[in-house]
């Protein structure tokens, strides 16, 4: 996928077609596509840390319900040192302790996952 | 008169003076005619007074003069009642009344002992209340006193009627009572009454000498229900033997039926309560237990014929044996599995034929395949039948409802179409797929006709899905047809699509359909982004249609569909990056932590091609996405070799080959050299065809793509289904894994065959656990130390 986007990144080529489209009327032209995509995580892991659950499912604690229960969303999160968890993880473990259960180091939040 | 009374403390005077008076009262030289007149009118008022006042006075006097007696204390035990002897002279008396009663020359035992018991029965009223003064006080006295051979007087005018006229005539009477029924069940008229007397006589004499208050039915049951009851027996075993001789057994069920109602409405009448049950019993007996084989055997041809007067018949009869059923429903659920075996395997010959008729022979039979449509409706069909019959028959008897279930669970899941023989026993069935078909073909905009899915419907679906047992392997089948018309948008409309999802969740659960109501939910918030991202380019400066083609976007959540993101090389066409690149930006600025991974094999696009005759309106062409691609490349060139493609768009070959078979099917390219050996080629030649001539002006060439991640599943791959098997059964392990974990974690310790039936039971609604597939979860989490054997060797642990 980095391949992919670095190509299209090169501006040269979407400037070269454009005049050329210009000229004269082209034999094919695109009317509608539908394109499909997965979304995931931005995070180097598969799994939660803390649940061990894959961290593109929901958390151990929002398993058992995550079929019945639409509404409910559960999140990743990641800190300032860039490791991730799920959200409702990482806020139980820091009731405990207030740092990276990875690297020990104070934790902050860096985002969520929305 | 009353000076003519006897003096009270003479017996014999007072005896010889009501003794004319007990003579009328019995009727003594009662003729036929003035037995029929009524014993108030015969007997005088005057002469029932004397007579009573006659033994007051007798009673009250003989008391009174032996000093002992008054009123205060007449319950004393000193206190002396009298009446003894004039009790035994009035017993004296009815002995020999009775034993001098003789018969009219003309009339039947039966009718003569009728008639003298009517008369008698009145009468021993009537002296029971000329008596009453006896009756209360010097009688009760003997009874308190343990003489219990002392009764009432008219218990003791029955008691002496049993003695003297009963006793010594049972056995005539019986005989001629039960003439006369065997007369009318003959068929012949007969004096009812008489018959109904006299039984009712036998009730009336039974009597307890220890407890009078209490009748009881010794004397019916020992002298007449016995013999009554082995008449009826010996009477219907004949009857019956005979007529299933001379008729066909669906007579015989008809006769029966009236014979058994003929008795139970009009026969009964003449007997005691008590009788009515072991009646019954005697006709269910020597009718239809003693036949029940011929009558079992009938079933089969009943059914076959399904006429459901004659079926429901058979069934009323052989619900009075409940002992029978049990037998019949096996014979039921057999008969309605073979049926929906049959029909299926003539189904499948059919087609077979047909098949072989069309392809010359030469395709082996294991790949005739069945329309789905057709399939579920001929199941449909055998369930239809036999609940009609279930219900109109057999009354929905749960007997039979059970053994329809049974039978329809069997059918449905294993028949020659869906195991064909020889299949490995691991094998799934193929029910569950066509069914999932089934749904796919309803719920599928077509352009074809509708009459094949004018008859389909829901509730088809469901029916055959509560039979299923492998539910799972309906929810994967169903799940990827599904989103291949969520995908390629051809689903006929979103609420057919929720009503079927809400109906499998409610027959079923909310877990089920977790995983169709989440693609559900992503295929809502993707037409939500696509309206967004509409919104957002057009008021971008650099706005225009050329460059923002009609974009669709589908962002799904990975774990809920049925398909793998695979990395393929592919270099998006210059024309849809803007498209693309807007999208992306707006999905990362909406959605933080997120990042899409395109799946570049499902995309799919339409076409604009002017390359027809000139004035012609240009052709619209559905293509996948690497068939737009290449074609994007022709607006540049006439032609192009494979290695050109393959520098401009990065595919790999197989994607371009077979991308371009449809086009080169279609004839709107030409490849030199031709041949499927040269397609693969580097410096092979694809030539496009202009002008191009085409009878339609929308082609697709997308549907001609082999290797479509969705379409594999509806061509029947079998690549593609083993995959699902294999699936399936990784997930049943994880499922059965999580199923033990929780049992044990509860139960602490259990034996290995609890285990294995409390795995079975929670496992039921979605699929059908082999026993080997639970004892391979129960190894793996022996090995991840989970569980560990016990000692006794039959036994496991929860290790917490």
């Amino acid at each position: 996928m980095a391949e992919d986007r670095m190509e299209i990144d090169d501006p040269s080529l979407v400037e070269e077609t454009k005049p050329e489209g210009t000229k004269q009327k082209k034999r094919f032209e695109v009317k509608k596509w539908t394109a499909v995509a997965f979304w995931s995580w931005d995070i180097a892991v598969e799994n939660c840390a803390i649940c061990r659950n894959h961290i593109m499912e929901p958390c151990i604690q929002c398993q058992p319900t995550a079929m019945t229960d639409t509404d409910n969303e559960c999140v990743a999160a990641w800190g300032t040192c860039n490791h991730a968890f799920h959200l409702h993880c990482i806020n139980k473990w820091l009731q405990t302790r207030n740092a990276c259960p990875l690297d020990n180091q104070p934790w902050q939040f860096a985002k969520y996952g929305r | 008169m009353a000076n003519s009374l006897p003096r009270s403390d003479d017996l014999e005077a007072t005896w010889n003076f009501v003794e004319p008076g007990i003579g009328q009262i019995l009727g003594r030289d009662g003729t036929p005619s003035s037995v029929l007149k009524r014993v108030d009118k015969v007997l005088s008022p005057t002469m029932y007074v004397e007579v009573y006042t006659a033994i007051y006075n007798y009673c009250v006097n003989k008391s009174s003069s032996t000093g002992q007696f008054n009123t205060d204390s007449r319950q004393s035990q000193n206190s002396i009642l009298v009446g003894s002897e004039i009790y035994e002279k009035l017993k004296l008396y009815l002995k020999d009344y009775i034993s001098k009663l003789t018969r009219d020359p003309e009339e039947t035992f039966l009718q003569f002992y009728v008639r003298r018991w009517k008369r008698y029965t009145v009468g021993a009223i009537f002296l029971n209340h000329a008596f009453d003064y006896m009756n209360r006080y010097w009688v009760q006295k003997e009874r308190s006193d343990g003489k219990r051979h002392i009764f009432d007087i008219n218990t003791l005018c029955l008691m002496t009627w049993k003695e003297v006229m009963f006793n010594q005539n049972v056995d005539t009477l019986v005989k001629e009572i039960l003439e006369q029924i065997r007369l009318q069940r003959d068929g012949e008229m007969i004096r009812q009454t008489d018959t109904t007397v006299a039984i009712r006589s036998f009730v009336a004499l039974g009597i307890d000498p220890q407890d009078l208050k209490k009748l009881n039915l010794n004397v019916y049951i020992q002298y007449f229900e016995k013999p009554f009851l082995e008449e009826t027996k010996n009477y219907y075993t004949m009857l019956s033997g005979e007529y299933l001789k001379a008729h066909s057994v669906t007579d015989y069920i008809f006769e029966a039926q009236r014979k058994i109602a003929d008795e139970e409405t009009k026969i009964v009448l003449y007997l005691d309560e008590h009788t009515k049950k072991p009646l019954s019993e005697a006709l269910n007996l020597v009718l239809i237990s003693q036949h029940a084989e011929v009558l079992q055997s009938e079933f089969i041809a009943l059914l076959d014929s399904r006429d459901e007067r004659k079926i429901e018949t058979l069934y009323g009869l052989m619900q009075r044996d409940i002992l029978l059923l049990p037998k019949l429903a096996q014979a039921y659920e057999e008969y309605v599995k073979n049926t929906g075996e049959n029909e299926i395997s003539k189904l499948l010959m059919t087609h077979k034929v047909a098949n072989e008729a069309e392809e010359g022979g030469r395709k082996p039979n294991s790949n005739v395949i069945i329309p789905p449509n057709e399939y579920v409706k001929k199941l449909i069909e055998v369930y239809e039948t036999f609940i009609k019959i279930t219900r109109d028959c057999f009354q929905n008897d749960s007997l039979f409802t059970k053994a329809l279930d049974n039978a329809c669970r069997t059918f449905i899941n294993t028949n020659e179409f869906a195991i064909p023989p020889g299949s490995p026993k691991s094998v799934t069935s193929k029910t569950p797929e066509m069914l999932a078909k089934y749904s796919d073909q309803l719920l599928k905009k077509s352009s074809r006709a509708t009459d094949s899915t004018s008859e389909m419907s829901v509730d088809d679906i469901m029916t055959i899905f509560k039979f299923l047992t492998d539910k799972d392997a309906f929810e994967s089948h169903y799940r990827r047809l599904f989103a291949k018309r969520l995908i390629h948008g051809t689903s006929t409309s979103e609420e057919d699509e929720e009503n079927v999802i809400q109906r499998l969740q409610s027959e079923n659960s909310m877990e089920y359909t977790g995983k169709i109501t989440k693609m559900f939910q992503d295929i809502r918030l993707s037409k939500h982004l696509e309206k967004e991202f509409e919104n957002a380019i057009k008021i971008a400066p650099d706005y225009n249609r050329s460059k923002y083609p009609d974009f669709q976007p589908f962002v799904l959540a990975e774990t809920m569909w049925p398909f793998s993101y695979q990395e393929v090389d592919f270099k998006l066409p210059n024309e849809l990056v803007p498209t693309y690149r807007g999208l992306e930006k707006l999905y990362t600025n909406k959605h933080n932590g997120r990042v899409l991974k395109w799946l570049w094999p499902l995309c799919r696009g339409e076409i604009k091609a002017d390359i027809g005759k000139p004035g012609k309106p240009p052709f619209i062409f559905t293509v996948t996405l690497f068939q737009m691609a290449i074609l994007l490349i022709f607006n540049e060139r006439d032609v192009l070799t494979l290695e050109e493609i393959q520098d401009a768009t990065n595919l790999n070959t197989q994607n371009i080959a077979s991308s371009m078979i449809p086009f080169i099917k279609w004839k709107l390219v030409q490849q030199t050299p031709p041949g499927l050996d040269a397609l693969m080629r580097p410096d092979t030649q694809f030539k496009l065809a202009t002008p191009y001539r085409a009878l339609k002006t929308r082609i697709n060439f997308a549907a001609g793509v082999k290797g479509d991640v969705l379409g594999a599943v509806t061509k029947g791959d079998s690549s593609e289904s083993q995959k699902i098997e294999k699936e399936l059964n990784t997930e049943r392990q994880i499922f059965l894994e999580a199923c033990i974990v929780r049992i044990m974690k509860a139960r602490r310790k259990l034996t290995h065959a609890t285990l294995v039936n409390e795995c079975i039971a929670q496992s039921h609604q979605r699929f059908n656990a082999k026993v080997s597939l639970i004892k391979k979860a129960i190894d793996n989490l022996i090995s991840k130390e989970y569980l560990q054997r016990c000692d006794d060797g039959e036994s496991y642990e929860y290790l917490a």
